[in-house]
């Protein structure tokens, strides 16, 4: 039996490597295959403690080949590196001399500007300027070996080119799983979490493109694209929704600021103060300004939802795109159901009279709603007087911008 | 009865059929909106009460064809028609109020006049429709017409009137209108003959004891007296109608036309107004006269007047002291816009006939959204709903 399956094995491997040949097309030497063939399969291997040790020897030869590879590379980068610094300090001690600093009190400001003094360049891409730094600011960082002694990687993704990226990618992923499975849990036993988990209410504010682009090539000297971006985007935007622990919150943080968004002036306070109805209803009475039209818009709060636009309806205006004007704010403070408001508006035409009413109605929403909705409400650009007005007529010329025909 | 076959109101069907519909919205909703609380079976508005307001029922074709195709629909509820595959009108309160009415009424005083009035597109036209299609199941007799501006604006032949001198013709649409009275009421006005002798010119006359249709088809071929005719029609309905033979119904669309401008001209008269045509003043006549056994039903519209004008609806605005002063008294009658209620069943109803396909639109926010930019005005509801 144990001689039988050897001859067996070998019949097989024969027959697979003429098969391999094929596919490769150039074809691989039978021998070499069947060799490697035999060694995984025979059983005398296993056995005898020569071929043991001899295979190791070739494994570890095989290896080291890529070791040895390894090690030249990171000789000549050292190499590489020593030289450059050597210039750069003869270089900067040179500088220093031209200067007239001493070479030890020498900064990278004194650097920058006798650069700019000795080589001025009128290019307006200033990474393009001729500059003088250090080799460690644009030389690849090296690390160190990244598998050990049997060949076996440290790093258990290191055969995607971007281990630390893709680490970083299913670590979020496997806590959104674990958090998922606490839920599932929570949801069919309806036992309390084990530890405290809260929802966020404040958005994140994730990195850039280029932010993450540079940590990963001076940290790890990864290459990330625009497309793992994104992805990095969707999946700790899909973690952050979810209902976090703390130790979430702070791998979060990480790559994304929780800070509300900066405020402008609709933090002030007057602008948020309600004043009270005789019948005790919260009201705001605004101006709103667009072209010619002004507009005095009220919101009463507890409302049902009515619109009243110089005591007839919505359907004062005809155009669609009017109304749709006056409902944005109203969509976008998610306040539809929940206010009354009510109009008077003058002068203008059809859009510019809703344009008013969009201003004041957004100005008189801030009382109703939170300090973040504010901050949106101003960046949207609800806020904003718009200050275009009819473009003046000139002389010798039709209209504002139309010519005389020649 | 085809269109009741197809659509089955049995609970457990119209759920598996809207629950189909509805996957985006919620169980709740979906609920809600099963079929029996949309539509009613029952066809004969005599039997519409006030249980039935707000839902839906089905002319059948038959009377849509008779009744409201030819002049009555406009190209957009003809595409409704064509597009839904039925022509459905819902139950709303001024209809029913004034079912009510005339359920009740003694029809031994002389003629009542009622006035629809309300904002533009709020519903006037359905309601006129619901008690047209009421009456013509109690076998009334019908006169309507359609558009009264089409008078005033439509410019086809203007001829001379031969009796008064004053007076302008317009034998084209005395003509339509005659037709349209034949198409409506052949069935009822077979066995009626003229009581009078009418002199139309020195040699075209028509006797005592010719029968109704004749005149009318008299009227039709010969479009120089057509406009005469429609006056001896008037005074003849006038005549069945005292003598209890018949029950007359006068449905006028648009009447503050009557005192406007037209833009009829003739020869070297260039300025026309409506009180010089014939037509107007007939009308006038029968609506100030004391028949037994009528109803005069008119409405007001504001899509008459100017561009600006046009945010006017109430009666004394539209009417002015003229009109006001020769419909009193009249029993006022408001059509308002839609209610929340009565939005949501609409939409139920465009759901039901897959007008509204977007997922987002069949949502409560997507409707809440919905109702609020069409401002609760049932014409700007279709147009919002169109591209959806």
């Amino acid at each position: 039996m144990a001689a039988s399956i050897p001859i067996a094995a070998v019949t097989i491997v024969r027959g697979a490597g003429r098969k391999l040949r094929h596919l490769n097309g150039h074809g691989v030497s039978a021998p070499i295959l069947q060799r490697y063939f035999t060694r995984t399969l025979s059983t005398k291997d296993l056995v005898s403690s020569d071929h043991t040790d001899k295979k190791i020897q070739r494994r570890s030869e095989k290896i080291s080949a890529a070791m040895k590879a390894f090690l030249k590379k990171a000789r000549e980068h050292e190499i590489k590196v020593n030289i450059h610094t050597e210039e750069y300090e003869l270089g900067r001690k040179h500088l220093a001399n031209m200067m007239g600093i001493h070479p030890d009190e020498m900064t990278k400001d004194h650097i920058n500007e006798a650069i700019q003094y000795l080589l001025p360049s009128g290019l307006f891409d200033k990474g393009s300027r001729p500059q003088f730094k250090h080799p460690k600011d644009f030389l690849p960082v090296n690390l160190e070996f990244p598998f050990d002694v049997s060949g076996r990687p440290h790093h258990y993704q290191y055969y995607t080119m971007k281990p630390y990226y893709y680490q970083m990618m299913s670590e979020a992923a496997w806590r959104t799983e674990s958090l998922k499975e606490e839920e599932i849990r929570i949801g069919l036993t309806g036992q309390a979490p084990k530890e405290s988990m809260t929802h966020l209410t404040e958005e994140f504010d994730w990195m850039d493109t280029k932010t993450l682009i540079h940590t990963f090539k001076s940290t790890y000297s990864e290459t990330v694209t625009e497309k793992d971006h994104k992805r990095f985007v969707e999946v700790m935007t899909k973690l952050s929704k979810m209902r976090l622990r703390e130790q979430d919150v702070e791998f979060l943080r990480q790559y994304g600021s929780q800070k509300s968004l900066e405020t402008k002036s609709a933090d002030s306070g007057d602008d948020r103060k309600f004043l009270t109805d005789e019948t005790g209803r919260n009201y705001k009475t605004v101006n709103g300004f667009r072209k010619t039209a002004k507009a005095r818009v009220t919101v009463y709060g507890e409302g049902k939802g009515s619109i009243e636009i110089n005591g007839r309806g919505l359907d004062y205006f005809n155009n669609e795109y009017a109304r749709e004007q006056i409902l944005f704010p109203l969509l976008l403070t998610e306040t539809l159901d929940g206010v009354d408001v009510r109009v008077t508006v003058e002068g203008g035409g059809e859009m510019g009279q809703s344009g008013a009413i969009r201003h004041g109605l957004s100005k008189a929403l801030l009382p109703f709603v939170s300090q973040q909705m504010c901050n949106k409400l101003s960046l949207a650009g609800l806020l904003d007087r718009d200050s275009r007005i009819k473009e003046r007529k000139k002389p010798g010329q039709k209209k504002a911008r139309k010519q005389f025909q020649w | 009865m085809i269109t009741l076959l197809r659509f089955p109101f049995r609970k457990s069907i119209g759920y598996c059929i809207h629950s189909s519909l509805f996957r985006f919205s919620s169980l709740t909703t979906c609920l809600q909106r099963s079929s029996s609380s949309l539509r009613t079976q029952i066809t004969d508005p005599t039997e519409h009460a006030a249980i039935h307001e707000g839902l839906f029922y089905t002319v059948p074709q038959n009377d849509v064809n008779k009744l409201m195709y030819n002049n009555w629909m406009s190209p957009h509820e003809k595409n409704m028609n064509k597009t839904f595959q039925e022509f459905c009108i819902l139950i709303r309160r001024p209809a029913l109020e004034m079912m009510e009415i005339l359920k009740r009424m003694n029809y031994k005083y002389p003629l009542s006049r009622f006035l629809l009035y309300g904002e533009m597109n709020a519903g006037k036209k359905f309601t006129m429709t619901h008690v047209m299609h009421f009456c013509k199941n109690q076998n009334w007799v019908l006169l309507t017409v359609p558009w009264a501006n089409e008078w005033n604006c439509k410019r086809l032949a203007v001829s001379y009137n031969s009796h008064k001198e004053s007076l302008f013709d317009l034998p084209v649409h005395s003509k339509t209108l005659l037709e349209d009275f034949l198409i409506k009421n052949t069935h009822l006005i077979k066995d009626f003959t003229t009581s009078a002798r009418y002199e139309f010119s020195e040699q075209e006359s028509s006797e005592e004891g010719v029968p109704l249709i004749d005149l009318v088809t008299f009227g039709i071929n010969r479009m120089k007296f057509a406009n005469d005719v429609v006056g001896a029609l008037l005074k003849e309905l006038q005549n069945l109608a005292n003598s209890d033979k018949i029950k007359l119904l006068i449905t006028i669309r648009g009447i503050n036309a009557f005192w406007r401008k037209t833009g009829q001209q003739k020869e070297k008269v260039k300025e026309i107004h409506a009180q010089q045509l014939t037509l107007v003043n007939q009308f006038m006549d029968l609506l100030q006269s004391d028949t037994k056994n009528a109803v005069a039903m008119c409405s007001v519209d504001s899509w008459l007047l100017y561009k600006n004008d046009r945010r006017l609806y109430l009666p004394t605005d539209l009417l002015g002291k003229e009109g006001i002063d020769f419909l009193e008294p009249f029993i006022p009658i408001e059509v308002t816009k839609y209610s929340e209620e009565e939005i949501q069943k609409v939409m139920d109803y465009y759901e039901d006939r897959r007008w509204i396909q977007q997922p987002e639109a069949k949502t409560t926010t997507g409707r809440k959204q919905i109702t609020v930019l069409s401002g609760h005005n049932p014409y700007q509801l279709y147009r919002v709903c169109v591209p959806l």
